[in-house]
């Protein structure tokens, strides 16, 4: 199959991202990000001791649990624990923590759409916060197609009822999908359309993280 | 990317006190025919081209340039503790017997067997029990096994190392933070040597034991330490010269 990449010229547009460090002061890391009304705060504990059922030899074991604003865990939050579980374990430097596990958590405050995006933005900086080693750092972004053919970038939740797909990318800081998480009807155009607009919103989201570590560090005067 | 020629200029001066923000994923630009050593926050793939050997820790970059070689590394600000060999840390006695269990604060408990330290044999060996507190270096870190302590020093001699017997009291704070309290001018100790007399023995795991002549002094001196972290060499000046008033 011959697939020719969208030149994209529009402008990404998505909401402000607002992130607060060391939100948890008795976890190793952790931040709360917001996007608009969507709110996550992340935790992230490690390298602790891992349980001897639990434990690898070779690498840190990392789990990660999501925990939704209201009710009991779902398959859907079981399904992101996976998702984000993949995105650690792809980004972390586990090997150079064996015997030990990471444990993050991920606590959804309030859902206005993108909630995947948010979550991925709170995981990166609380990984950043907790010094882990990681290879790069990570970003996502979300697209929803419209039954016109039109595309939304960073949708709220009315916007995300009116779409008949609905894709997030997770990217890391050159453009290159690390995952990706899908819902509706789409077609591979639709799906590499999406992931070019994605990979354009890179650099402006490693200037963020940098921007967050540059605030964390200059906290110290001396 | 980092690629920016500003960067780059920064990189290659004399850049110790400059603030360079590096993230995971920035490349080193390794110069040829420089000698470079690789500290910690930095990750090597091996090879020399460039590329190949990234940052893998966000913080502020350092660089010492010594003998024709130069060393990279980044001050990250850690709260836990990841054991390295050779560095001194102070521990909690969980378990005694032939080797003690020491609880350093990191992923796994290091063991410290009771003949090391100074003058013990096995008639003589030192009075231990759980709860003690004790100070000592790490003689083995290595990620795939437990850590190993000691309290003395490859001649035999504890040279400040051992139980820490004396009433005192321990503190916990960031690991960035008692590596600042152990450089030479290090601002709240100044301050605080000129006006009171106190022993500090401080543990690269972040933890801080102090001891004063009395329960106010003791105290005066944790929250000294303690807020001193965010605080500009001015205001620590300040703010010990209140808390002696009080």
């Amino acid at each position: 199959m011959n697939i020719i990449r969208h030149v994209v010229t529009m402008e990404v547009k998505s909401r402000g991202i607002e992130c607060e460090l060391g939100i948890i002061t008795r976890a190793d890391g952790s931040a709360q990000v917001k996007q608009g009304n969507t709110i996550v705060t992340c935790g992230v504990y490690g390298p602790v001791e891992a349980k001897s059922a639990r434990e690898k030899v070779d690498k840190a074991v990392v789990e990660v649990i999501v925990k939704s604003e209201t009710g009991l865990p779902g398959p859907y939050e079981k399904e992101l624990e996976l998702l984000m579980s993949s995105c650690c374990e792809t980004m972390i430097l586990t090997h150079l923590h064996p015997h030990t596990a990471i444990s993050v958590s991920i606590q959804i405050q309030s859902d206005n759409g993108s909630v995947i995006v948010c979550m991925v933005h709170a995981l990166c900086c609380s990984l950043l916060d907790a010094c882990l080693p990681l290879k790069t750092t990570f970003s996502a972004i979300k697209c929803a197609f419209l039954s016109d053919g039109s595309m939304l970038t960073d949708p709220t939740t009315q916007q995300e009822e009116t779409a008949t797909s609905q894709l997030t990318y997770i990217i890391d800081r050159k453009g290159k999908l690390v995952a990706s998480h899908a819902t509706g009807s789409f077609d591979t155009e639709e799906y590499i359309k999406g992931l070019s607009v994605a990979s354009s919103t890179a650099v402006h989201r490693t200037d963020f993280y940098r921007e967050t570590i540059s605030r964390k560090m200059s906290r110290i005067k001396q | 990317m980092l690629t920016s020629p500003a960067y780059k200029h920064v990189l290659y001066a004399s850049m110790v006190d400059s603030k360079v923000i590096v993230l995971p994923g920035d490349a080193i630009p390794l110069a040829v025919g420089n000698d470079i050593k690789l500290g910690p926050g930095t990750y090597s793939g091996g090879g020399r081209e460039e590329g190949s050997s990234v940052f893998v820790k966000p913080g502020i970059l350092r660089r010492k340039d010594r003998d024709g070689s130069s060393s990279f590394w980044v001050n990250t600000q850690h709260k836990r503790y990841v054991p390295s060999e050779g560095e001194k840390v102070i521990g909690v006695v969980l378990r005694t017997g032939r080797v003690y269990r020491v609880d350093i604060g990191a992923s796994q408990n290091a063991s410290l067997p009771e003949l090391a330290f100074e003058g013990a044999t096995k008639r003589n060996k030192p009075i231990v029990q759980v709860g003690d507190l004790v100070f000592g270096s790490l003689c083995q870190a290595d990620p795939d096994f437990e850590p190993e302590m000691t309290c003395v020093d490859s001649s035999g001699r504890a040279s400040g190392m051992g139980l820490l017997k004396k009433p005192g009291c321990v503190i916990s704070c960031t690991l960035s933070l008692c590596r600042r309290l152990l450089s030479k001018q290090c601002a709240v100790m100044e301050e605080l040597q000129k006006h009171y007399k106190f022993e500090c023995v401080v543990g690269l795991n972040g933890r801080v034991w102090l001891s004063a002549p009395t329960l106010m002094q003791t105290i005066i001196i944790r929250n000294c330490i303690k807020s001193s972290e965010f605080m500009s060499e001015d205001s620590i000046k300040e703010m010990v010269r209140q808390a002696v008033l009080t």
